[in-house]
């Protein structure tokens, strides 16, 4: 049996299973977002944690960001349920719409089409880090329409669609375009019971392999 | 010269299918909503149907399920974010005619429509 980490019940090998999943997901999206922006693309996940609500509010490994321009995907599989959550830095956010539309965007001047930009280049990524997950545990994961927020990190992990994000398992990305570093980060909200559910299946996987 | 209709909810990504389409000799007609489209499907028989599956209101899903059920001809090719295999089968066992990735490249795209028309 392999070791619990922190106070969740995800091993250390339930861990790599999903880091390498969000990987894989994360290396689809890269070569989409590489096909929307016609310039190389490099998606680079540094770190998976997973982390509680209290320890994600009290000490954000997110430094130095203060608000972010969010796009949220909620899921839903047989077996556990949640949100899926792609926030970029204001700037970053602006960076990239500007790479995609060829317009500037400064200040969000784009306004209508800044949040349709970023709600689709959500929905590409966000979609591709869940349906790598699904495809791997075999789980078919049904998706609502995706939503943009701008504000801090309360807003962006408060309850949404009955959801209260108990945990919050973490991967900071970078993508970088052309020469343009764009900071964004993804997020995977559950529910303590869908935590453990996720668990199961991970278990349940490594047993078939 | 042959007509697709676009239906998705994503302006930017209306407005990147539109493009290529144009570029590639077609005629586009849009819809910002499965119900929308499906007006337009029965209004301007369009002669191929671009359509994303989540959206608000009305999923492509279901439309295609209402198209199956009213015996519609008109080929519809799935332009959709959601990678699962299941998803796929899904598209294809409700009629669907193609079933693409977003974004889906020039190439495929023009390909898949070739494929219907």
């Amino acid at each position: 049996m392999s070791q619990e980490v922190s106070s969740t019940n995800l091993t250390e090998e339930h861990l790599d299973v999903l880091t390498e999943m969000i990987n894989i997901g994360v290396g689809r999206a890269a070569a989409l977002l590489n096909e929307m922006v016609q310039a190389h693309v490099q998606l680079k996940v540094p770190t998976i944690e997973v982390i509680s609500r209290a320890e994600f509010i009290a000490n954000p490994p997110m430094s130095g960001k203060i608000d972010f321009a969010s796009v949220q995907l909620p899921f839903e599989s047989d077996s556990f349920s949640g949100r899926c959550v792609l926030a970029f830095p204001p700037k970053s956010a602006s960076n990239l719409v500007a790479q995609l539309t060829g317009e500037s965007d400064g200040d969000g001047a784009l306004g209508y089409l800044r949040i349709s930009t970023l709600k689709e280049v959500g929905n590409i990524v966000l979609n591709s880090v869940m349906g790598s997950i699904a495809n791997v545990l075999g789980s078919k994961m049904n998706y609502s329409v995706p939503s943009y927020h701008d504000g801090d990190l309360q807003d962006m992990l408060k309850e949404r669609d009955g959801l209260v994000a108990a945990i919050i398992i973490y991967a900071e990305t970078w993508f970088i375009v052309t020469e343009r570093k764009i900071e964004g980060d993804i997020l995977i909200l559950v529910g303590a019971r869908s935590l453990a559910a996720l668990s199961e299946s991970l278990e349940l996987f490594l047993k078939k392999q | 010269m042959s007509t697709v209709l676009i239906i998705d909810d994503s302006t930017f990504q209306r407005n990147r299918l539109r493009t290529t389409l144009q570029e590639g000799g077609y005629q586009t007609l849009e819809a910002g909503t499965a119900e929308e489209g499906l007006v337009i499907i029965e209004s301007a028989n369009p002669d191929a149907v671009l359509c994303d599956l989540l959206m608000p209101g009305m999923g492509g899903l279901e439309l295609l399920r209402m198209l199956q059920e009213k015996s519609s001809e008109v080929p519809i090719v799935i332009v959709t974010a959601d990678i699962q295999d299941t998803v796929r089968e899904e598209c294809m066992r409700l009629g669907a005619k193609g079933f693409l990735t977003k974004p889906p490249q020039t190439a495929e795209l023009l390909a898949a429509l070739a494929a219907v028309l």
